[in-house]
């Protein structure tokens, strides 16, 4: 059975047909790569699979659970985790804040012992500041722990807002495109810890990317959008040779893709 | 050559990070500190036991607006949402201890806790039925709230007298306006305890991650609008409480105090205080409360005041409402962190670090940070 799963979504903003009939499914310690032109709405879909948009058309089915209308926190406290484009962290605050506040379901107290601060709270934030000591020290960021967001390059960025993700402790990460701000070297390792997480989190996971060599290398299966329609899907080296997929996305000689 | 870099590196280390954990301050370093902190101590707890009564009725006055300070910080600071009728919420919670008090019999410590439990339902109310809406719609629903409060509300006669007014009379045990004094203190460090812990625990993070970028929150199991509504009932009921130790400092609520005039005071002073600063935020209450006392003591300022030309005169009560705009453009233009951001070396110093003049906080003020 599929863990996550988008049967036959569509979303139109106004004139645009940002996705038409897209499904898209994700089994049990799979990667996903989802990867076509900019503007083919890869975003959109992933944005109504968490739950940032509601379909005018399909459902989004989490474990066999239609989530259509559940909001982004409720998927979230289900297993749902995903990164931005953008870099999605609190960037006025340290990786150890970002880190802290993505526990905000595991913080096992209520708000009021919060603000009142008994015994128990100082128990399990101390636990919790453990948990992201161990899970930074993972990502081989833990000296990097009490900076500031604000300051760090956009590469270690992304790997700040992995490990920020991971602190939710998800079931399945939806990844927006995990490598960009990366050079080759650095997209490697990426390649390697996205492996190492599936392995050692028992994740399943999902990922918008646009650098082939990486789709090629982590992914089990792979689906191209194209002005928001599933152009094809396959295993990684069949799409990444399908013609539709070379003359839309990889251009138009197979020749030069690395 | 590996082994020498190092070599060299582990040599380096200390150097990298020296103020944060290795600086020790000296013997005398100690002792200038303990000197200013015991002058602050002094100021605060000893200066008023030598003032007369009608001047500690205005420390208490201040430590009260203090209160109503970190009652915005909340809203303003730490979720970035307006509220420009916070006049309703503290006038609301002045008039429910006054009336629990004066018609119902209560002792003051329920007119406290009462006023501080209305100004949370209220914020409850209004927030459950607004806060879909953010930004300038929902300063814009605060804004005719503290209308509405004024309008009717306030002229319910027998929550006000009707426009008469409403007695408060100070505690048994703290009748004297210097034990009032203290005992304002004493809530004062309940409320920044609270603001304290609240900001160290799951509740303060989720606000901030959603103040700063709601989707992201989202994404970490946040329910936004629950939070939101969280820090505005927070808000309500730190007003409530304020607006009680108000009217008991009086002694009296009359009803035309809680104008819209106040609510801009409020907000004004909030952010010339700083926002998410504990201590700014308290010292800009103080200082706005204080200020027709320190205009009234200071007579040069009040000849400037009396030069400058309006259809009424210009009492020193007015002068939160001059001055506080021309402050509060000098806080967005040169320190938008306020006077937060003008002690935080003073603060660090104190703290035991550095005396260090470019010490940033770590969740910088930004103009944009209130979005209305």
């Amino acid at each position: 059975m599929s863990v996550l799963e988008a049967q036959h979504v569509s979303i139109r903003f106004g004139g645009v047909q940002a996705n038409r009939d897209v499904s898209v499914k994700v089994h049990e310690h799979e990667i996903v790569g989802v990867i076509g032109p900019n503007g083919a709405g890869k975003t959109t879909l992933f944005n109504m699979i968490t739950g940032f948009y509601e379909p005018d058309a399909g459902r989004v089915v989490y474990r066999g659970r239609d989530v259509t209308a559940c909001g982004v926190h409720e998927r979230a406290a289900m297993g749902l985790g995903r990164t931005f484009q953008n870099v999605g962290l609190v960037k006025g605050a340290t990786v150890r804040d970002n880190m802290l506040t993505a526990q905000h379901l595991k913080a096992g107290y209520s708000l009021v012992s919060g603000m009142l601060g008994t015994p128990t709270v100082a128990t399990i934030e101390r636990a919790m500041s453990a948990r992201c000591d161990a899970l930074a020290g993972a990502l081989g960021l833990g000296d990097l722990l009490d900076t500031q967001v604000a300051g760090l390059p956009y590469g270690t960025l992304k790997r700040v807002e992995i490990a920020t993700v991971l602190a939710t402790d998800p079931d399945v990460l939806l990844l927006d495109e995990p490598s960009s701000g990366m050079g080759p070297e650095e997209a490697h390792q990426l390649g390697d810890t996205l492996l190492g997480l599936r392995r050692d989190f028992g994740l399943s996971i999902a990922m918008i990317e646009h650098h082939v060599p990486l789709v090629v290398r982590v992914c089990d299966y792979v689906y191209c959008l194209d002005f928001g329609q599933l152009l094809a899907e396959g295993l990684p080296h069949e799409v990444r040779n399908h013609p539709q997929v070379v003359a839309a996305y990889l251009g138009e000689d197979p020749e030069v893709v690395p | 050559m590996a082994a020498t870099v190092e070599t060299h590196a582990d040599e380096m280390a200390p150097d990298d990070h020296p103020a944060k954990a290795r600086f020790r301050p000296s013997a005398a370093g100690l002792v200038g500190r303990g000197i200013v902190w015991a002058a602050i101590a002094w100021l605060v707890l000893v200066f008023p036991l030598g003032r007369p009564g009608f001047e500690v009725q205005r420390f208490s006055q201040a430590v009260a607006y203090a209160i109503v300070a970190l009652s915005l910080n909340v809203l303003l600071g730490y979720v970035g949402q307006i509220s420009l009728g916070h006049q309703a919420f503290v006038g609301i919670g002045a008039f429910a201890s006054a009336y629990l008090v004066t018609v119902q019999g209560q002792s003051f410590w329920v007119g406290v806790v009462g006023a501080a439990a209305i100004g949370g339902a209220q914020a409850l109310v209004l927030g459950g039925v607004s806060l879909r809406i953010r930004g300038l719609y929902f300063a814009l629903v605060t804004l005719s709230y503290g209308l509405v409060a004024e309008q009717n509300i306030f002229q319910i006669q027998e929550l006000t007298g009707g426009g008469q007014g409403q007695a408060a009379p100070k505690p048994s045990g703290f009748e004297t306006d210097w034990r009032y004094y203290y005992l304002c203190l004493a809530f004062l460090a309940l409320v920044l305890w609270i603001d304290s812990r609240m900001m160290k625990s799951k509740g303060g993070r989720a606000l901030l991650a959603l103040r700063e970028n709601p989707r992201v929150a989202a994404t970490f199991g946040i329910n936004v609008r629950l939070f939101t509504l969280f820090a505005f009932v927070v808000s309500g009921a730190f007003a409530g409480l304020g607006g009680a130790l108000i009217a008991h400092n009086n002694t009296f609520v009359s009803p035309e105090v809680w104008s819209f005039n106040l609510a801009l005071v409020f907000v004004i002073m909030t952010v010339v205080g700083g926002l998410r600063s504990r201590p700014g935020v308290v010292l800009g209450g103080a200082f706005f409360a204080l200020m027709p006392y320190l205009v009234d003591k200071l007579g040069w300022l009040e000849r400037a005041l009396a030069a400058i030309p309006a259809p009424n005169d210009l009492t020193p009560e007015l002068a939160p409402l001059v001055l506080g705009p021309i402050l509060l453009l000098l806080t967005l233009i040169a320190t938008p962190g306020g006077i937060g951001q003008q002690i935080r070396p003073l603060q660090g110093w104190l703290l035991g670090g550095r005396f260090d003049p470019h010490a940033q906080g770590p969740k910088e003020v930004q103009i944009t940070d209130v979005r209305a």
